[in-house]
C-alpha cells in the first residue's frame, strides 16, 4: 500500500510530466505551425536569386583535394561568370600539366578544351569537375527552385545560425542529385549545407558553404567544402580569391578567347 | 522524480549536443564579407605578358621487346630508345590585341642526330573585339571522331587510332572566327607557297547547337585539290557521349592500287578525280565509376565507313612485291596505303587507377573489317611515380599477309618499357 504522501508526490510528478510534455508539445506545435506557414518554394527562389549575380563575376579559384587513395593535390583556376546569360569560363592555371585546359559554358552548351590536341569536346554539366567532388553544375547559376520541389521543411540550427532544413526532390532528370537535404539561413536565405543523395537515397556527398562574399544583393560562396560520403576522408575544398564584379568583355565567353589565351 | 529528471537532463543536454555537432565547427560567427573590387581586368591580364614565355614538355622513353615471330633478319629480342624529344614553345604577348606563337619538336636519334620539326607558328589579332584572326601554320581541328575523323579535312596529319589525342600538324592558313552567341562562323584561307596558278583554298565552317547537340557544317574548296562538304554532330544519349561525322569528297588526289594484268608486277595505279566519295563515322564514349569510386572504367567505340577505302583488298594481300615496287617508283605513297579498308572499327577500354593501386590496365582493338586484319593491344601502366611511367604491353596483329594491319602476317610481341616526361 502506498502512503498518502507518496500518492501526492506521484501526482505532482505526473502533473510535472504533463506540464513538461505540454510545453514541449506547444514548442513543437509552434515550430510546426511556423514551418507550415513558411513558403519553402519561395525560400528556394530567394536563395537562387541571391546566389545568381546580376553583374559579371571573376575570381581565382583554388581547389584542394584530399584523397587517401590518389593523394592530395591542388589546382588553380581562373573563373569568369555571367549568370544572367548562363555563361561561365574556367581556365586551369595550375598544375602545369593541365595549363590551359578550360571549361566554357554558353547557355546549354558546355565544352572542354584540351590545349594538347587543340580540340573542344562537347560535354555535360553533370560531370565531375577535374575529378574532384565538385560538379560542373556547382559553378553555374543556382536553379534549385526550377530543378527541385520541397518535400518537407523544418526549423533547426547550424553553428550559430537559425536555419530552415529542407528536403528536396528533383523535378527533372538533368540534375546530378535526385534528392537533396539543404540547410538555409533564416536571416538571409544562404545555403550553408547540403546533403546530396542518389536515386536510392544513398548519401553521396555533403557540401558546406561556410563563407560568402557579398556584392549588392548577391552572394557567392567563397569557401566550399565537398565531403565524399563514400570514400572516407576524401574531400575537396574550394576557395575563391581576387573576386571582382567588374564587367567582363563579351568575347571572353567564346571559343576564340579560350584558343587565344592558350599556348 | 526519475522521469522529469531524465527529461530535464535531456533538455539541458540538447544545446550541448548541438554544440558537439562537428558540422557546427565549420561555421564562424559571421559568414558574409563584402567584395572589394579592384580595377584589374583578369580577362585582359591573361592575354598580356611583359616577358616572352618559353616552355614545353620533355620526354624520353625506352623499351625491351620480345618478338617470337621475328623474321629471319629480325631479332627475337630488341631493346633501345623509343623517343628522346622536347616540345618547345615560345609565346609573346606584348599587348592584349597581338600575340605571336612558335612551337616545335626537337628530337634526337642516336643514328641520325638532332632533328627539329616546326609544329605551329602563328600570330593572333582581333578586329574590333569581334572577329578573331589567326595567321600562320596552325592546327585546325574540324572533326569530332575519336579514332577516325574523316571530317578532319584541313589538318595535314590524320588521326592515329593508336594515339587519338595527339596534336595534328596543320596547314598555313588565315583563320577568321566570328562568335555569334553559342554559334561560331569561321572562314579560312588555306595557302601554299606562291608558285604559279592559284595556291589559295577556301574553307568555312558553322557550329551551332540543336536540342543539346552541337552540329557543325562546313566545306572546303581548293582549285587543284579535293573539295569536300561535311557535317558533324556531338552530344550525349543518357550517360553515353556520342558523335558522328559525314563527308562528301570530290576531285580526290588519292592514288588507288588496281590489278593490272599488263603490268609485270600485276598491279598499277589510278586516280578517280571525277568520282564523289561518301565517308561517315559514328561512335560513343562511356565512363562508369562505382559509387565508392574505387573502380572507374572508360570505354570508347567507333565504326568508320571509308568511301575512299577498298571493298576488295586482295590487290594488296596477293601483290606485296608489286606494291613495294610502286612505292619504290614513287607512284604510290605511304599515305595512300593508310585507312584502306572500306569498313573499319576500333574499341578501347581502360580502368584508370584500378582499386586505388595506381595501375591502369587498358585494352585496344583496331580492325579493318574489309581485309580481316586487326591489332589487339593490352597494356598495364603504373602511375604511382611522379614523371615516370613503367609499362608492360602485349600486341597481337592478325590477318592475312599484306593486309593493312598484318603486313607480315600474324604476329605477337611483348614489351616492357618506361617513359619519363614532364612539363616546364
Amino acid at each position: 500500500m502506498m502512503s498518502y504522501q507518496n500518492i501526492v508526490k506521484q501526482n505532482i510528478v505526473k502533473q510535472n510530466i504533463v506540464k513538461i510534455l505540454s510545453g514541449l508539445g506547444l514548442i513543437f506545435s509552434l515550430t510546426l505551425a511556423s514551418a507550415q506557414n513558411q513558403d519553402f518554394e519561395e525560400i528556394l527562389k530567394i536563395l537562387d536569386n541571391r546566389s545568381n549575380f546580376q553583374t559579371d563575376l571573376s575570381a581565382t579559384m583554388t581547389l584542394s583535394r584530399t584523397d587517401p587513395e590518389a593523394g592530395d593535390d591542388s589546382r588553380t583556376v581562373q573563373m569568369f561568370r555571367r549568370d544572367d546569360d548562363n555563361l561561365f569560363l574556367f581556365l586551369i592555371e595550375k598544375p602545369e600539366t593541365q595549363l590551359g585546359q578550360g571549361y566554357l559554358r554558353v547557355n546549354d552548351g558546355l565544352w572542354f578544351y584540351d590545349p594538347e590536341s587543340r580540340q573542344f569536346t562537347f560535354t555535360s554539366l553533370s560531370e565531375s569537375f577535374e575529378g574532384s567532388d565538385a560538379r560542373n553544375r556547382d559553378f553555374g547559376a543556382s536553379s534549385l527552385a526550377e530543378d527541385y520541389r520541397v518535400t518537407s521543411g523544418t526549423e533547426g540550427t547550424l553553428g550559430n545560425f537559425d536555419v530552415w532544413i529542407l528536403e528536396l526532390e528533383a523535378t527533372n532528370s538533368e540534375v546530378t542529385y535526385p534528392f537533396r537535404k539543404i540547410w538555409v539561413t533564416k536571416e538571409n536565405s544562404l545555403l550553408l549545407k547540403s546533403e546530396d543523395y542518389s536515386l536510392t537515397k544513398r548519401l553521396l556527398r555533403t557540401s558546406f558553404f561556410p563563407s560568402y562574399a557579398k556584392s549588392g544583393e548577391s552572394f557567392i560562396a567563397n569557401k566550399m567544402i565537398f565531403v565524399d560520403a563514400l570514400v572516407e576522408n576524401k574531400s575537396t575544398t574550394i576557395t575563391l580569391t581576387d573576386i571582382s564584379t567588374a564587367t567582363i568583355p563579351d568575347n571572353v565567353f567564346t571559343k576564340a578567347y579560350v584558343e587565344r589565351v592558350n599556348r | 522524480m526519475r522521469i522529469p529528471a531524465l527529461l530535464m537532463c535531456l533538455l539541458l543536454s540538447l544545446p550541448a549536443l548541438a554544440q558537439n555537432n562537428p558540422d557546427d565547427t565549420i561555421f564562424g560567427d559571421t559568414i558574409v564579407t563584402d567584395i572589394e573590387n579592384s580595377d584589374a581586368n583578369p580577362a585582359k591580364t591573361l592575354l598580356e605578358s611583359d616577358k616572352v614565355v618559353i616552355g614545353g614538355r620533355f620526354s624520353v622513353s625506352a623499351q625491351v621487346n620480345l618478338d617470337p615471330n621475328a623474321t629471319k633478319d629480325g631479332d627475337v629480342f630488341s631493346s633501345g630508345l623509343i623517343d628522346l624529344s622536347t616540345r618547345l614553345f615560345l609565346d609573346a604577348r606584348p599587348s592584349s590585341d597581338f600575340r605571336a606563337f612558335v612551337k616545335g619538336d626537337l628530337s634526337y636519334k642516336t643514328s641520325t642526330g638532332v632533328n627539329f620539326e616546326l609544329r605551329e607558328v602563328f600570330a593572333d589579332i582581333d578586329l574590333y573585339d569581334t572577329v578573331f584572326l589567326r595567321a600562320g601554320k596552325q592546327t585546325i581541328n574540324w572533326g569530332v571522331g575519336f579514332f577516325f575523323s574523316p571530317a578532319n579535312l584541313i589538318n595535314l596529319e590524320r588521326v592515329n587510332p593508336e594515339d587519338p589525342e595527339a596534336e595534328l600538324a596543320g596547314p598555313v592558313a588565315v583563320k577568321a572566327q566570328l562568335p555569334i552567341g553559342t554559334d561560331n562562323l569561321t572562314g579560312y584561307l588555306l595557302m601554299s607557297d606562291i608558285e604559279s596558278g592559284i595556291d589559295i583554298g577556301l574553307a568555312s565552317r558553322y557550329e551551332f547547337l540543336v536540342e543539346g547537340y552541337e552540329v557543325t557544317v562546313g566545306g572546303i574548296y581548293q582549285p587543284d585539290n579535293p573539295w569536300a562538304v561535311m557535317a558533324t554532330g556531338s552530344g550525349s544519349i543518357g550517360d553515353v557521349a556520342v558523335f558522328a561525322e559525314a563527308v562528301l569528297q570530290g576531285n580526290s588526289n588519292k592514288v588507288f592500287v588496281i590489278k593490272d594484268p599488263d603490268s609485270p608486277s600485276g598491279v598499277g595505279t589510278e586516280t578517280r578525280k571525277d568520282a564523289v566519295f561518301f565517308s561517315g563515322t559514328v561512335g560513343g564514349r562511356y565512363n562508369f565509376t562505382t559509387e565508392d569510386q574505387l573502380f572507374s572504367v572508360s570505354a570508347s567505340a567507333q565504326y568508320f565507313f571509308n568511301g575512299l577505302g577498298y571493298d576488295d583488298n586482295s590487290v594488296f594481300t596477293g601483290n606485296r612485291a608489286g606494291i613495294a615496287e610502286l612505292i619504290g617508283k614513287g607512284e604510290l605513297s605511304i599515305n595512300d596505303l593508310r585507312e584502306r579498308g572500306k569498313h573499319n572499327a576500333a574499341v578501347s577500354v581502360s580502368a584508370n587507377d584500378i582499386g586505388g593501386t595506381d595501375l591502369t590496365p587498358s585494352l585496344f582493338w583496331l580492325g579493318n573489317l574489309s581485309d580481316g586484319s586487326g591489332i589487339v593491344n593490352a597494356s598495364l601502366q603504373y602511375r604511382g611515380i611522379d614523371f615516370l611511367t613503367p609499362r608492360l604491353s602485349y600486341r597481337f596483329n592478325y590477318g592475312p599477309e599484306g593486309a593493312e594491319n598484318s603486313v607480315n602476317g600474324i604476329s605477337h610481341s611483348l614489351s616492357v618499357g618506361f617513359s619519363l616526361s614532364g612539363s616546364f
